[in-house]
This record gives structure tokens, C-alpha cells and sequence, in this order.
């Protein structure tokens, strides 16, 4: 669950990313989170990935207070916390399967556990035959699909995708915003932060419109053009 | 830090080095060059006090005593010079002993010294080695203040002493400065090397963070490559300060006209030289690695 109070951030040289926004999430929810450049979206991307502090108010993440969270406690915050990005974010010299691998050896994970989950959550976003490639070997789409295995390979309650359909054609935006929804079916809270109309509008999900920092929307079953 | 997370540390460090091989191998080498400036300075000060205090215990004060002076006068002014704290050593040498030694001097040319043994104007003396050349004066003090007990002039090599001191100090601030600035250099080297291993894998330690990973579990294989790279760095100059050390010690006894000093002995000068080079190379590694992570971490 994500709960936002008065939340607040503004930045040192002064502008506003974030101006007291109130809003709450719960358990298993799809939610979309659009709004122009500058409407505070990436600012809230940040926030929920504990890359910036809230200046006033709270956000409480997975009963996680991020207003009070300390600099020790954020690798086990962003544990329970899958992430995506429009930029995949993957290591160029490691594999497909190294790739996922790797967000599981830096938890700690025994090599027993990670020869086990890989395969199933490559299979899952269908990459399974891909294991050995490196990322410039494939293409977009399936980069995005080894970023969200890694995201939930180690099976956080909630996963927060930052434009991740920005960098891929239209057909290929479809087949991760169909997983994202298959991920969400099995019970994870997926947060996505986006400009695809086309995609909020035909998935009939929540959508939360920010503007100039502020929540000047919030629809069950929304649409991008809703806003306007 | 359990086992997996160690050996993952120790992994990432040796795949880091190997895969930025030429980086890794120039810092190692530069670091050596360094290192081995340090050993050359480090062997220099270590054979110039060693040379010191050879010559310290060469040095002594002579005390020539007045003519005719009785043998129990002799007897109490040996007894009051043997009470001066710091006197290490007395040999009391008479008239005639000295004739013998001079004549022994001169080997073949003694016979000019013939007709001298009836009237040896060679006075009796009393030689003196000093504990320290910082007790030179106090001695000397001393002495003066038995003055009266039958002591014509104090012969010195005080002169001596004081450029030797001088020398001494001279050469231990050079060498201190030597060692200072070799070593300044060295940390500029590794955190470069380190930083632009940290910088090739800036993408990296990003995601690591936004996985999870804990500062503890990014820095590790950093500070480990930095520690290999100390070690490395070290054990090439001690390989060659062990290879070069006996054979530029005998060429400078051949050559050089101190043939009578020893220098200390390449076991003396490794026992003191090994774990130098090892702490301060290991030290170096952690502190280039720490300072050029830090501020990537901030994410």
C-alpha cells in the first residue's frame, strides 16, 4: 500500500515538484500516473524510489515511512521494491540471465535459489531462449522484458515502471504493458509513470493526472485524455 | 559479511582487474615506481644512521694530562672520569704506549722518531668514547670541571660530531620529504585508476543501488581491487630491492672509501622494509578506492 500526505518537495533552487499531494494506493492496484513534462511525475518517481526526500509531508510505502527513512534502512526498502526503466538500465557485459541473476547475488541470495527463479521469471517474460545473450543483442522490447525479470525475480510486493514503454515501438509498448498487467494479476501493485495515451486509454485502469505538482485527477477506469 | 557475499567481493574485484588490464597493470607498475623510489630512500636512511652510529662509536675525546703528574693523582683523575655519566669506554694510554703506537704508525719511516725514548715528549692521555653524540657536551663540561685534577688539554672531535649531527638530520628531513611526496603521488595514481574503474562502471553501481544493494556490498569489491592493486604494487620494488640490494652494497664497499663501515644486512633492511611497503600499498588501495566511490554512492 502507498499512501501520500500533504506530500511536499520542493527543490533547493526553489521550484516546486511536488506541491501537498494526497493519495493512496492499496494492495494488488494498477495505477497509472500521467501528466505533462513538469506536472511532478518524475519528482514522485523519485520520491517513491527514496532518491530525494520529501521536504513536508509523509509517504509510507509497504508501512515504510520515507520521511524517516534512513540512509542504512533504503537498500532494504528498494528490496521490496521492484523498478523499471524507460532506458532498460541493463549491464552490457553481462547476460540475459547474469542480468536478473545479479539482482538476487546482491541480496544475498545462494546460487540454489537463483539457478531456480531465473529460468522461471525468463520464461515468464518470454525470453527463456535468450539466457546467454548479451542486451545489444536484442531488441528493445526484449531488453525491457529482461529489466522487468529483474524487477521481479525477487518477488517485491511493488513495482514501480518509470516510461517504460518510452523507448519502444508501439506494438512492442503492447506486449510490456501486457506483462506488467499479467504481473499485476498475480498480486503486485504496479505503478506506472507515463505519455502513452494510447495505452492508458485502451487498459481502462486507474489514472492519477498530476499537474504543476499537484493531483488534479484521479479516475478509476481513466483515460490519459481525461485530464484535458 | 557471510561467505557468498565474500567471494562474490573477491570475484567481481579479480574480473574487474583483469577486465581493465591495462589500467590495473599501469597503476600497478606507477605504484611500484613509486614504491621502489621509497625502498631506495627508505634503504639510504636506514645504512646513513646505521653509519652513524658506527661513527659514534668511533669518535671519542681525548684527555692529555699534565707532565709529571703522579701515578695516584693518575689513579684519582681515572676515577673521577669514570664517574661522568655517559663515558662508555676509558683506556688510559701512557707516554711510552703512545711513542709505540706512533712509531707503529709510521711504520717505515719510525726511525725518525729514534732518540726520542729518553725524552718521550709524548704526554700520558686518557681516550674516551662517548654514549651519544648528544652527550658531548655534557662530557665535555665535565672534564673541563676537572681541570684541576692534572689535565693539560682536551682534545675533541667535536667539530666533527656537530657536521656528522647536522648531516644526519638533514638527511632524515630529505628523506622524510622524499617519502612524503612519493607517497602523495601514489594516492593521486590509485584514485585515478580506481575512479576511472568506478566511472567505467557508473551504470552499475547505479542499478545496485536501485536493486537494493548496500553501500558495504558496492564499495567491497572496489576496496579489494584496490587492496590487490596495493599488494602487486608492493611486491614488485621489494622482488627488486631483494634482487638489487647485496650486489650495489658491495659495489659501493669496493667503490666507495668507507671501507671499514659495514652496511646492514639485506635480512635487517626486508624485516623492516616488507610489511612498510605491504601497509602502505594496502593503505594507499583503500584509500584511492574509498575517496573515488564515495560520491557515487549518492544515488
Amino acid at each position: 500500500m502507498i499512501v501520500a500526505e500533504n506530500l511536499t518537495k520542493i527543490y533547493d533552487n526553489g521550484t516546486k515538484g511536488i506541491d501537498h499531494l494526497s493519495l493512496r494506493i492499496d494492495n494488488g492496484e494498477f495505477v497509472f500516473v500521467v501528466g505533462s513534462s513538469g506536472s511532478g511525475k518524475t519528482t514522485l518517481v523519485k520520491l517513491l524510489l527514496r532518491e530525494i526526500m520529501p521536504t513536508e509531508g509523509k509517504l509510507i510505502v509497504n508501512g515504510e515511512d520515507l520521511s524517516v527513512l534512513t540512509r542504512g534502512q533504503m537498500p532494504f526498502y528498494r528490496r521490496r521494491m521492484g523498478v523499471v526503466f524507460q532506458d532498460f538500465r541493463l549491464l552490457p557485459n553481462k547476460t540475459i540471465y547474469e542480468n536478473v541473476a545479479f539482482a538476487m547475488q546482491i541480496v544475498g541470495a545462494s546460487n540454489r535459489d537463483i539457478r531456480r527463479s531465473v529460468p522461471s521469471v525468463l520464461a515468464l517474460v518470454g525470453l527463456q531462449r535468450k539466457a546467454k545473450a548479451y542486451p545489444d543483442q536484442l531488441s528493445g522490447g526484449e531488453q525491457q522484458r529482461t529489466a522487468l525479470a529483474r524487477a521481479i525475480v525477487g518477488k517485491p510486493p511493488f513495482l514501480l515502471a518509470d516510461e517504460p514503454t518510452g523507448n519502444l515501438d508501439p506494438d512492442t509498448a503492447w506486449d510490456i504493458v501486457t506483462l506488467l498487467e499479467d504481473i499485476n494479476d498475480r498480486g503486485t501493485t504496479v505503478l506506472v509513470a507515463t505519455h502513452a495515451k494510447d495505452i492508458v486509454d485502451q487498459m481502462k485502469k486507474r489514472v492519477i493526472t498530476l499537474r504543476n505538482g499537484n493531483l488534479v485527477r484521479d479516475i478509476e477506469k481513466g483515460g490519459y485524455r481525461d485530464e484535458f | 559479511m557471510n561467505f557468498r557475499s565474500f567471494s562474490y567481493t573477491v570475484m567481481e574485484a579479480f574480473r574487474s582487474l583483469i577486465k581493465n588490464r591495462l589500467m590495473s597493470a599501469a597503476s600497478i607498475i606507477t605504484l611500484s615506481s613509486c614504491l621502489f623510489m621509497v625502498s631506495i630512500s627508505f634503504c639510504l636512511a636506514v645504512n646513513l644512521d646505521y653509519l652513524m652510529i658506527q661513527m659514534e662509536s668511533m669518535m671519542s675525546i681525548t684527555v692529555y694530562l699534565e707532565d709529571g703528574i703522579s701515578v695516584e693523582n693518575i689513579n684519582d683523575l681515572i676515577e673521577r672520569v669514570n664517574a661522568i655519566p655517559f663515558v662508555s669506554h676509558m683506556e688510559f694510554i701512557s707516554s711510552e704506549q703512545a711513542l709505540e703506537r706512533f712509531k707503529a704508525d709510521l711504520e717505515d719511516s719510525a726511525h725518525i722518531l729514534d732518540g726520542l725514548d729518553k725524552d718521550n715528549p709524548l704526554p700520558n692521555s686518557l681516550v674516551l668514547d662517548i654514549d651519544g653524540l648528544d652527550h658531548w657536551d655534557y662530557v665535555e663540561n665535565s672534564l673541563n670541571g676537572l681541570k684541576e685534577y692534572g689535565i693539560e688539554t682536551i682534545q675533541h672531535g667535536r667539530q666533527a660530531a656537530n657536521a656528522l649531527m647536522t648531516i644526519n638530520n638533514l638527511l632524515r628531513i630529505i628523506g622524510a620529504l622524499v617519502i612524503a611526496g612519493l607517497g602523495v603521488i601514489s594516492v593521486v595514481i590509485i584514485f585515478n585508476t580506481i575512479r576511472i574503474a568506478v566511472n567505467n562502471r557508473k551504470i552499475e553501481i547505479n542499478i545496485m543501488k536501485y536493486v537494493g544493494a548496500t553501500d558495504a556490498f558496492i564499495r567491497g569489491p572496489f576496496i579489494v581491487e584496490g587492496m590487490i592493486i596495493g599488494i602487486l604494487g608492493a611486491v614488485i620494488p621489494l622482488a627488486a630491492v631483494y634482487a638489487l640490494y647485496d650486489p650495489v652494497m658491495n659495489f659501493l664497499l669496493d667503490s666507495l672509501p668507507v671501507m671499514d663501515f659495514l652496511f646492514r644486512s639485506r635480512v635487517y633492511v626486508f624485516s623492516l622494509l616488507t610489511p612498510l611497503l605491504f601497509t602502505v600499498g594496502v593503505m594507499i588501495g583503500i584509500a584511492g578506492s574509498t575517496i573515488s566511490i564515495r560520491r557515487h554512492l549518492n544515488v
